[in-house]
């Protein structure tokens, strides 16, 4: 199909979609290159032997050390125990969610993982501190184990939590399409529903069992801010699980609380660790794929082989035990107890929350300077979120509309590639953007740790999953209407326009709210940045300083005087509440674009 | 050559099935005569999909519908025959473009056998041999039984969701649209095996498609918008069709 | 079958396959005898200029309000200020802008914690205004100050203490020799010294957890400097942190572990911590050990771990007026407020010298507070606002 459009028009297109392209360009390659540069600059300096062989990682001492291992050894630990607790405990969750004979434990298990996924690292890391591992402990002296404030064990307790929701959802998601898949074929062969669960969607699920694993492994080593709460700053390469251990993300978040700034000592090993980390990401989530498509991965079809939910409610399909009198089955009570805690800790937070509310309106929150603190702080968030998604939504828009129809392929070839490897930045975890963005900013003053530092990293993280949601959106178009189109010899610029474009815009808007809803809770970037000002007022520009609630909520939680507790969890409570409203609202707009959608 | 208990008729009786207020399936008297291969023909939303479930009993699984009426299958109702995956087991159904179950194409057939209680591996071979030998199956799953089922292209899955729904037994087989999108080569093959099946049990084929319907079937109920419109033999619907209606969609005529 | 004359007519179903763009849909649809589904365009989108109009001009609204709260806000903004440096002095920045805010609510100022040598680095560089400081410049950096040309003053606000400290469950040790402090946190140290009993041999077998501030920390310069004096630096296998509330409550839930931060952390955590008692602080190491309190750093019985926290500003920047209000306001208070954040207020003198050094800077404005105000304790007694 050729351009017939008008001239202006043309080149209009042509313009903004060639500069979103050099814009996305720029943006994430930048910090990239940045990172690249600085990472060098310190390995040209140290000998590989002494990183690969050495034993402790202390690089910002007068004599520095740099030895790996003990960094290496640490996340190890705490990865692991984070696999033995949260990939396991989310593989169970997502799979009897699921395949459970009851249905009222399938309905409570399904809005358990929803619970588990609005729940904030960060309070799971102060329900760990507070209350978990002083009980813990009391439990473990009886054993005869000493274990410490801080410890691998807690580490891996928090950072298996905060895994936990996605490895459910995954796992769950699996399960329920093989259901939809293959129920309505098997059941009408014979087989009980609990059959097809068990034997057939059973079989399908293993196999993708390990590509989860390994995406929830990505995940674990890349968690940065609920580590550093709990699992302690010691860099030691011993094995033992009840001291405090030093992780690849609890070093990139404790060396840059002090300072990354160029001419800092510990510039140039936070940017060697954080390009490890990327490099450890990107193999854990390529090889996640290629296993995806070893084990068969089945490319998600809407047939209409789908019986509905319904199916499940036959008494013969699922044959009920008979209830005991006087008490539930043992369903029932691990329905409700795997949620236990996410129940508890919803509960002390809100009820903290509250004292929190009631001290700000009572006066005496002031003293500890939290009072005018929280509605600056909210605001500083608020823009910082609404500068990057706006970003990300026009670079999206532009590198979207740069995508030609498949019959313009060729021509397009390096677009569409460049969309694909920014789509493929969705495993670089948001920790490095912020260190890349460190690096990349020498030469502005005081731009660390501004507005703009923050709306960059951001963006940043934000750019790959807003690209892929709106391709996917826009992606719906089937090709037999593009095919359609061409054959009655319509511009590809009145497709676009009137059927790409004005239908889905509202898709559109909503899926990168809703991408940015969920990114909202990246405390590790902003971190890094620098937006460390524990005392701020209202950004007015893209240098001032900038604090978020997340940042906040951190150094606050830790704080002994009496008032940060409770101001630390209303913050975190009005800043998640902010963040579900927006996802509310943009899947809201997701689906009245839908619906106004012909396909 | 019939046998009563192996090739059954199907008889429907006063059918009617409601979704809230509006009528979705009105069938007043309907016979499929046992061993043959009778053929539904209509076009899409007719009811033929809905009619299948309410044979086998998966109407019931449906939120929001509403059946009353008889159907028998010779001489026991079906609403009798207790537990009802009995029933879904000598009652088989296949959906249009079935899906491979995950695994090889053995561990495919096995999963219905090992829900029946055959769960040893000479007794599962044994079975699958003695149900798919008579009708020509048995040397294309020697090829294909280490295969990964889900790779194997559509002509060859249908196939497989039939040698399932085979392995059982049933003295009834429903196909909706088994040959749905397959080429012409893959179509014939499905036609022929059914073919090989007449006699041995009631096959009910449900298909859009009046030339394969007349190559496939012996008998015919054309159904339209959920009602029976006619049904009989295949010669006689096709060359002197009594309503004007069946007249409209064998020539393509739409009102 | 009987072929209607329209139909051999058609050109569509007909002979000629070439489709005229120009026929509406719904005529298609009539000829051809009607077409199994037919979508219609939906009535919103494309079809509706005026919905394109009124959501283009409710998006331009939206981004002029927006607009106009950003520039309104901004409006009644001043120069904004910025602090960074120690996390030991921040408690009593943190109060001192608190208080400071209830007189000038307009006041932009924001406060960090970098640590003293990241806020001074900061502060060489020319990206903050103000530097908490728990320790002096050394030498390096005022040579790094030198070569800008980067005139500051040294304002000091309160005296501060490194308290060693273990915790209650701890009931072996109470006090510790300045040697044996040594010994432990020496670089030699590291891997070697990990469990009590090599500390003292009457102490138990039992492992030896160690906390402290991170190397950018002004309280482990001081510490380094003052009890490792000669070595260019600590041990590096413990657990380092520039937040003093983390190091607090990591001694406080061990017994088994040992670490110093400043005596404001202390102070804040006391209820799971005991101070150990410092011995030999003189030269001859003789004297009994000296627990730290506000008394014994006041008066510099506590050696030699006690320390002046000070504030770094630029000289340039003290024309500003929002910023010669501050720290004017700050020096008048620090005195009442230091106690309540847990560090020592120092004799009056102290600050009055830094009010004056403030004044001398800049004379030439006129005004309450260029220095010639009313004394420090009659502003106390006023309730604070001169």
């Amino acid at each position: 199909m050729r351009w017939s459009a008008s001239f202006f028009g043309r080149g209009l297109i042509r313009l903004f979609s060639s500069a979103a392209v050099a814009v996305s360009v720029l943006i994430l390659g930048i910090p990239l290159a940045a990172l690249l540069w600085t990472a060098a600059d310190f390995l040209s300096g140290i000998s590989l032997l002494d990183l690969l062989l050495d034993r402790t990682w202390t690089p910002g001492f007068a004599v520095p050390q740099f030895g790996l291992l003990s960094l290496v050894v640490g996340t190890f630990q705490v990865a692991v125990v984070a696999l033995l607790t949260g990939g396991i405990g989310g593989v169970l969750l997502g799979w009897w969610s699921v395949a459970a004979r009851e249905d009222f434990v399938r309905k409570r298990l399904g809005k358990w993982i929803g619970w588990y996924s609005v729940t904030p690292g960060l309070a799971w890391a102060f329900l760990l501190l507070v209350f978990l591992i002083p009980l813990l402990r009391a439990v473990l002296l009886q054993v005869g184990v000493e274990l410490g404030g801080y410890s691998g064990l807690a580490g891996g307790l928090g950072v298996g939590t905060v895994i936990l929701p996605g490895v459910a959802s995954r796992v769950r998601r699996r399960a329920r399409d093989g259901v939809s898949r293959w129920s309505l074929s098997a059941v009408g062969l014979g087989l009980p529903n609990h059959v097809v669960t068990r034997t057939i969607v059973w079989r399908d699920v293993s196999a993708t069992l390990g590509p989860v694993m390994l995406l929830a492994l990505a995940e674990a080593v890349a968690e940065s801010v609920v580590v550093t709460l709990v699992a302690g700053q010691t860099p030691r390469s011993g094995l033992s699980l009840s001291q405090p251990v030093q992780t690849v993300g609890a070093f990139l978040v404790q060396t840059s609380l002090g300072d990354v700034s160029p001419g800092s000592p510990g510039r140039g090993p936070v940017a060697f660790v954080a390009l490890l980390l990327l490099a450890v990401c990107a193999l854990f989530a390529a090889s996640a794929k290629c296993g995806g498509k070893l084990g068969g991965f089945i490319k998600e079809d809407t047939s209409s082989n789908s019986i509905p939910p319904s199916v499940w409610k036959h008494p013969e399909g699922y044959l009920r035990r008979p209830e005991k009198r006087g008490k539930g089955g043992w369903a029932y009570t691990a329905a409700w107890g795997a949620g236990l805690p996410a129940l508890v800790l919803w509960i002390l937070l809100l009820g903290y929350a509250l004292a929190g509310a009631a001290g700000w309106l009572r006066g005496t929150l002031s003293s500890t300077g939290a009072s005018f603190q929280i509605p600056f702080v909210l605001w500083g968030g608020l823009w910082l979120v609404l500068l990057s998604t706006a970003g990300a939504a026009v670079l999206s828009l532009g590198l979207l509309l740069c995508e030609a129809p498949r019959s313009d392929y060729e021509k397009y070839r390096f677009t569409q590639a460049l969309g694909v490897w920014i789509e493929r930045a969705r495993s670089v975890p948001p920790v490095v953007w912020g260190v890349s963005v460190v690096c990349a900013l020498p030469w502005v003053d005081g731009a660390a740790g501004s507005l703009g530092g923050g709306v960059w990293a951001l963006l940043c993280c934000l750019l790959p999953y807003g690209l892929r949601n709106m391709r996917k959106t826009a992606g719906r178009v089937p090709s037999s209407v593009w095919t359609a189109a061409a054959g009655l010899g319509l511009d590809r610029k009145i497709v676009w326009r009137d059927l790409i474009l004005s239908y889905p815009k509202r898709t559109l808007l909503g899926t990168v709210i809703e991408t940015a809803a969920a990114r909202m809770s990246e405390a590790g970037p902003i971190l890094i940045v620098g937006a460390v000002v524990l005392v701020t007022f209202p950004p007015m520009s893209l240098s001032d300083p900038l604090a978020t609630a997340p940042t906040h909520g951190f150094f606050w939680l830790t704080r002994l005087e009496a008032g940060f507790g409770g101001a630390a969890a209303l913050l975190l409570c009005l800043w998640f509440g902010a963040a579900h409203l927006l996802r509310w609202w943009g899947r809201r707009l997701q689906s009245t674009g839908a619906r106004s959608r012909p396909w | 050559m019939v046998t009563a208990s192996k090739a059954p008729d199907i008889l429907v009786d006063e059918l009617r099935v409601h979704r809230g207020k509006t009528r979705i399936l009105d069938i007043d008297e309907l016979t499929f005569p046992g061993g043959t291969i009778s053929v539904l023909l209509g076009p899409p939303g007719a009811g033929k999909t809905l009619l299948f479930f309410c044979l086998d009993r998966l109407v019931e699984e449906m939120e929001g519908l509403k059946v009353t009426g008889r159907i028998r299958l010779g001489d026991e109702e079906i609403s009798s025959i207790e537990p009802v995956t009995e029933l879904r087991r000598r009652i088989a159904y296949v959906p249009p473009q079935a899906p491979a179950f995950p695994g090889t194409v053995l561990q495919n057939l096995c999963y219905g056998l090992a829900a029946q209680g055959l769960s040893g591996e000479e007794d599962q071979r044994r079975r699958i041999q003695e149900t798919l030998a008579p009708v020509g199956l048995w040397e294309i799953f020697q090829e294909w039984r280490e295969r990964e089922a889900t790779r194997l292209g559509p002509p060859d899955q249908g196939l497989v969701a039939i040698a399932r729904a085979l392995v059982l037994s049933p003295s009834v087989l429903l196909l909706d649209e088994p040959v749905l999108g397959m080429d012409h080569s893959g179509g014939r093959r499905i036609e022929e095996l059914v073919r090989n099946l007449e006699g041995r049990m009631t096959v009910l084929w449900a298909t859009r498609n009046a030339r394969q319907a007349a190559r496939v079937g012996k008998y015919a109920v054309f159904v339209k918008s959920g009602r029976v419109v006619e049904s009989g033999s295949v010669s006689g619907l096709f060359t002197a069709p009594m309503r004007r209606e069946t007249e409209d969609y064998l020539l393509g005529r739409n009102p | 079958m009987r072929v209607p004359s329209w139909l051999e007519r058609s050109r569509f179903l007909g002979g000629d396959f070439g489709l005229d763009r120009s026929v509406p849909i719904r005529e298609i649809h009539n000829r051809c005898g009607g077409v199994s589904t037919v979508r219609r365009p939906p009535r919103h989108g494309v079809h509706a200029a005026g919905s394109r109009t009124a959501r283009l001009g409710r998006r331009g609204g939206l981004v002029v309000f927006l607009g106009v709260v950003w520039l309104g806000v901004g409006c009644t903004e001043s120069q904004s200020i910025r602090i960074d440096g120690s996390s030991t002095v921040f408690p009593l920045t943190e109060m001192v802008i608190v208080q400071y805010r209830e007189s000038d609510p307009s006041a932009r100022l924001s406060c960090g914690i970098s640590g003293t040598r990241g806020g001074l680095r900061k502060f060489l560089r020319g990206d903050i205004d103000v530097c908490d400081a728990s320790r002096r410049m050394q030498a390096g950096e005022r040579a790094q100050a030198e070569a800008r040309g980067l005139r500051f003053l040294e304002l000091p606000v309160a005296l501060d203490g490194i308290v060693v400290a273990v915790s209650r469950g701890n009931d072996w040790c109470f006090d510790l020799s300045l040697n044996e402090l040594r010994r432990i946190w020496s670089r030699d140290a590291q891997g070697r010294l990990n469990r009590w009993d090599q500390v003292r041999t009457g102490f138990p077998d039992r492992p030896l957890k160690l906390y402290g501030p991170g190397v950018d920390s002004g309280t482990y310069d001081w510490f380094v400097q003052a009890v490792l004096e000669g070595e260019s630096g600590s041990r590096g296998d413990y657990t380092a942190s520039e937040n003093d509330d983390v190091l607090v409550n990591g001694v406080g839930a061990d017994p088994e572990a040992l670490g110093f931060f400043s005596y404001a952390a202390f102070r804040a955590g006391r209820g799971r911590l005991r101070a150990v008692a410092i011995r030999g602080g003189d030269p001859d190491e003789t004297g009994s050990p000296v627990i730290p309190d506000a008394e014994s750093i006041r008066d510099r019985r506590y050696k030699p771990l006690s320390r002046l926290v000070l504030l770094y500003v630029r000289e340039d920047r003290l024309g500003d007026e929002t910023l010669s209000r501050f720290l004017d306001f700050y020096l008048r208070r620090a005195g009442s407020l230091a106690e309540t954040v847990g560090l020592v207020a120092l004799p009056e003198r102290e600050y009055l010298q830094g009010l004056r050094t403030l004044g001398l800077m800049s004379e030439n404005k006129k005004g309450a507070f260029a220095g010639n105000g009313p004394p420090l304790h009659q502003v106390a007694l006023r309730g604070g606002r001169p």
